[in-house]
């Protein structure tokens, strides 16, 4: 990573919190998808912990996320979890996990930051156990065409952060072979609550 | 949560993105007119202006983001801040003169427009999903 690319991931780590604010709008809405939660559980993508006070209690969850830096200003909330909560540093594109592992996998406006989203998919597919369920909150390009390019124009400057606002997950989902069985429209088409399944 | 609170819940984000889409169009047809009132090219003041109307649409946004959500401000901002200029240039060209303020009015119109066309497209898009869900069970 080039140290203009270092710097940048550094600040978005310390505005993230404010970035993300929107949980005051969505929280609800992530908070009912996170319900679902059942069994041994990978959540992707953790970040600064800011979805922690969503999970439900009791679970047995293993965090990931790419960022140090992310995973230290997590703790504090990880202590606040009344269930098993355990966070691991590592690349959701190379999951250091074994095969057929968990029951559910979840992310929450991860797949938009990863560079290679369908690797990261195939990873999730590969640790899920069969019929195990992935749960997604993620916002993806609409298929309305003014509001598509408005998302593309604005993939040109979120790009710099590492944010691809035009990504079409659905499609990216079914690549990696997971079966969508559900989608809910949280904002218009382009914030989605994705349900998918791991073929038995 | 409990279905009371939810259709408030629901109402408040409503007035607030409309409020919000308003003022941005307002915002923007200020903006051009701004640009358009100082002394040079025409053409060259337009582009200058709506490059200007972008400037507010996204500090609003970035500022209002952690109460109305980052995309549910920047998406549809965008397309009010972009377009209502360019409607209203285009009006003008066709021979319509505004009024200044009757101008910046159009401008709050072309937002409460949007928000009107966007609450149709989210109903559209929840039965779009709907039906989606329904084939797969």
């Amino acid at each position: 990573m080039s140290k203009l690319a270092c710097r940048i991931v550094n600040l978005r780590t310390r505005f993230y919190d404010v970035c993300e604010g929107s949980q005051l709008r969505r929280g609800h809405q992530k908070a009912a998808i996170f319900r679902e939660i059942a069994g041994r559980t990978l959540f992707a993508a953790v970040g600064t912990g800011l979805d922690i006070r969503l999970f439900p209690p009791g679970q047995d969850i293993l965090a990931i996320d790419i960022n140090p830096e992310m995973l230290r200003r997590a703790q504090r909330r990880r202590q606040d979890y009344p269930g098993k909560l355990e966070f691991l540093l590592a690349d959701a594109q190379g999951l250091p996990l074994a095969d057929a592992s968990f029951d559910t996998v979840v992310t929450s406006c991860t797949l938009c930051s990863v560079p290679d989203p369908v690797r990261a998919l195939r990873q999730f597919h590969r640790v899920l156990k069969p019929g195990g369920r992935l749960l997604m909150f993620e916002h993806v390009r609409s298929r309305n065409l003014v509001l598509g390019l408005a998302l593309d124009a604005m993939t040109l400057w979120t790009r710099i952060w590492g944010t691809e606002m035009n990504r079409d997950t659905l499609a990216n989902v079914r690549r990696a072979g997971f079966h969508i069985t559900r989608i809910d429209s949280i904002y218009l088409d382009i914030i989605l609550a994705i349900r998918a399944q791991k073929p038995r | 949560m409990r279905p009371r609170r939810k259709r408030w819940r629901r109402l408040a984000f409503a007035l607030g993105d409309c409020a919000f889409l308003l003022a941005i169009g307002w915002l923007a047809v200020a903006a051009v007119q701004v640009t358009q009132s100082l002394p040079g090219s025409a053409l060259l003041l337009s582009f200058l202006g709506m490059g200007l109307a972008m400037l507010i649409q996204m500090g609003l946004s970035f500022l209002l983001a952690p109460l109305l959500g980052s995309i549910e401000t920047m998406t549809p901002s965008m397309v009010v801040a972009m377009f209502s200029p360019m409607v209203l240039e285009g009006i003008e060209m066709a021979g319509f003169e505004f009024i200044p303020s009757l101008a910046r009015y159009f401008g709050a119109l072309c937002g409460a427009l949007m928000f009107g066309w966007m609450a149709a497209y989210a109903a559209a898009c929840q039965r779009r999903f709907q039906r989606t869900c329904a084939t797969h069970e």
